[in-house]
């Protein structure tokens, strides 16, 4: 069916023709307005967002510095005994420079290699656009050095983020994301681990997406 | 129990019996509806000011599909202006020769699939399988199901019915050897083999949670990421679209984005809630280099307009209407016979689907109310259900035999002990919600069943054989 006839049946039974603009909304788009009024300081929020993602599952471990990061990343990735680690991009839009970790695992560098590749990455490392305190969010945008598989595909994702990238509500990154010329491809909202209860109603933790998601986060005041 | 496509030919009676005889379904789902429902009260409750936020859902709802034309062609022209392809139709068989065409230019053979409403309503499986196309389901829960060849028995946990041993042998059946049945061992299975479908496949399917009409983004929800898998690695993506399925703007998606998980699984938030705009960009190396969109009608349109069901286009698919439903309780989702189950499928189904081949099911319910009170955007499906045994009724299904038979029952309905009995009973069904001091608000519903009882038809013997059991629960 072609498109006109299409809308033009759904206008007819509306009783509305086509091309009309929509009716005015007052006071109904978005969130109450109790919701979008409230605030909290920098360090509520990083508690918070904590306190959600750790309750989906996540992990989060938080630093006065980064070079205490960088080393307890490195620690980690040992603890793991890692064979294969994948990262974003040099180019990417990394919150912190963890590029001497990243070389000295030898990461397979997205816009370096083929996209299947990561399909065998056991720990996938990238940073992270916002995040968001009230429902313990990571926001990933698609680009170039910053590919979907980055976080996906592999079975454990680590993400890099600054205190400052967190939000209270999700409107913030909706409006943040509007001001941009375009919008990406994809964005992903992601609030934890890969989870599914379709097993008698017993949690199954990644069965398509990373089984462990770990915040490393630098605390700044 | 068999599954609903061999079973969609008996009345809902015989459908009920069937299920109920299902000892290990009629668990299942008690325990599933429970938990969900009472996570569902944790986090509604901790959330706060639950009512607030779903005088919005439904005004949002209302808006949208009262000014549908406009958004839908705003949503259609940003889809368009960044490169997506759009397809129109009115039917279930328009939409599968799109879907079909679509992949037979590609001279794909396989697709892989992430969970949605929308292809069980349209049939597309059989389909392309008939078409000698391969399609695997990737939603755990599907995949299961598809393993089982059977048809969802839940919205949301579609394989609410299965066993873990049950689990195993399908498995095995596909190739796996030394299976436990252990969760761990079950998943770790399931993500091998589907990981290499995904990586293998032409083309993805997804349905589509929103459609966001200012921005022309295609929103889907899911936990497991199957969905993401589902549209970034096969290069061609379809997302098969009910018409109604939009929203005016991304404010109005951060509502949908706390209702839609707190009612359905009583989680706070979805772990993934997915947004693509258009198809991979040109320094992207990954995401589907083409996209689709199939806008289905499908008898929709048919609601708009008429002032006692355009309400049940708001609907969001969350499912919170079958968790407190007693019946669905009951019963599970097979014994509907329907693609959508429980009070939604009953409201929905017949609606859908002209002619007799549901016009039992509005008489699948008890009219206790529960089922609006869950809704997160407040439909009156009570109402509606009401509305509808009076519409068939008046337009003369149900042959004149069958109403004779049912002169008997009228007698019973009609003495106030048994009316006070239904009412005894709506009472014990809602008692969690009781405790909450919401049971009076239930009881407006109940002023519908009164307006019905005084109607010439009352409800089949389908409903009354339900009913008894009902009563021993
Ligand atoms: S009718 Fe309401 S409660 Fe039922 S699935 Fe739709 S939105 Fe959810």
């Amino acid at each position: 069916m072609d498109k006109n006839h299409f809308l033009e049946n759904i206008a007819q039974r509306l009783g509305r023709s086509l091309g009309q603009p929509p009716h005015i909304r007052k006071e109904m788009a978005g969130v109450p307005e109790f919701w979008a009024e409230r605030s909290l300081t920098p360090r509520e929020c990083l508690e918070k967002w904590i306190e959600n993602f750790t309750s989906q599952g996540g992990e989060a471990k938080r630093f006065d510095s980064k070079q205490d990061l960088t080393e307890s990343l490195d620690c980690l990735l040992t603890e793991l005994s890692v064979q294969s680690v994948g990262a974003w991009g040099k180019t990417a839009a990394w919150p912190i420079d963890i590029e001497n970790i990243l070389d000295k695992w030898k990461a397979l560098r997205w816009d370096e290699t083929w996209p299947e590749k990561f399909s065998h990455v056991q720990v996938g490392i990238t940073g992270c656009f916002w995040a968001i305190a009230d429902t313990g969010t990571l926001v990933m945008k698609s680009g170039k050095a910053e590919g979907r598989g980055t976080h996906l595909m592999p079975q454990v994702h680590i993400v890099i983020l600054r205190s400052r990238q967190i939000c209270l509500r999700l409107g913030e990154v909706f409006s943040a994301l509007q001001q941009e010329a375009m919008l990406p491809a994809a964005v992903h909202f992601v609030s934890g681990p890969s989870r599914s209860s379709d097993i008698e109603n017993d949690l199954s933790i990644g069965v398509h997406g990373p089984a462990r998601v770990i915040a490393f986060i630098l605390q700044e005041d | 129990m068999k599954h609903a496509n061999s079973t969609s030919h008996l009345s809902v009676k015989e459908r009920a019996k069937n299920a109920v005889q299902d000892e290990f379904l009629r668990n299942a789902v008690r325990f599933t509806t429970d938990r969900l429902r009472n996570r569902k009260q944790a986090v509604t409750e901790s959330f706060g000011q639950w009512e607030v936020w779903r005088e919005r859902g439904e005004q949002i709802r209302a808006h949208t599909i009262a000014n549908l034309d406009a958004y839908l062609a705003q949503f259609i022209e940003r889809l368009e202006a960044v490169g997506v392809h759009v397809h129109f139709a009115v039917d279930s068989s328009e939409a599968t020769d799109a879907v079909l065409s679509i992949i037979q230019s590609k001279k794909a053979r396989k697709v892989v699939k992430s969970k949605s409403m929308v292809s069980e309503e349209i049939h597309i499986n059989q389909h392309l399988e008939a078409n000698g196309i391969t399609v695997v389901e990737t939603d755990l829960g599907e995949y299961i199901i598809q393993l089982a060849k059977e048809t969802p028995s839940h919205i949301i946990i579609p394989s609410i019915h299965k066993s873990r041993e049950q689990i195993r042998d399908l498995f095995e059946n596909a190739g796996a050897t030394q299976l436990t049945t252990e969760t761990r061992d079950l998943t770790a299975f399931a993500r091998r083999t589907l990981r290499s479908e995904f990586l293998s496949a032409e083309i993805g399917i997804t349905g589509c949670n929103f459609g966001i009409a200012e921005t022309g983004s295609v929103v889907l929800f899911t936990n497991e990421g199957n969905a993401d898998m589902v549209m970034n690695l096969p290069p061609t993506h379809i997302v098969l679209m009910g018409m109604e399925r939009i929203l005016p703007t991304l404010a109005d998606l951060e509502v949908m984005a706390h209702l839609l998980p707190k009612s359905a699984t009583g989680q706070n938030v979805i772990t993934y809630m997915s947004m693509l705009t258009g198809p991979k960009r040109s320094a992207d190396r990954d995401g589907a280099t083409e996209m689709h969109v199939v806008i289905l009608d499908n008898g929709r349109s048919r609601q708009l307009g008429d002032e006692q069901f355009q309400a049940v286009l708001h609907c969001i698919r969350c499912g919170a209407c079958l968790n407190v439903c007693p019946v669905y309780r009951h019963m599970g989702g097979h014994a509907y016979g329907s693609v959508y189950p429980g009070p939604i499928g009953a409201v929905l189904s017949p609606l859908l689907e002209k002619g007799e081949q549901y016009s039992d099911l509005p008489y699948a319910s008890s009219l206790c109310g529960a089922c609006f009170e869950a809704c997160p955007v407040r439909i009156p499906l009570h109402d509606m259900l009401v509305q509808h045994r009076q519409k068939l009724v008046a337009s003369g299904h149900g042959n004149p035999s069958e109403r004779m038979a049912f002169k008997g029952y009228e007698n019973i309905f009609a003495k106030p002990g048994r009316y006070r009995l239904s009412i005894k009973m709506a009472r014990k069904f809602l008692s969690p919600l009781a405790k909450e001091g919401k049971i009076r608000s239930s009881f407006g519903p109940l002023a519908g069943w009164t307006k019905s009882r005084d109607f010439p038809m009352l409800p089949k013997q389908s409903f009354r054989e339900i009913w008894p059991s009902l009563k021993r629960e």
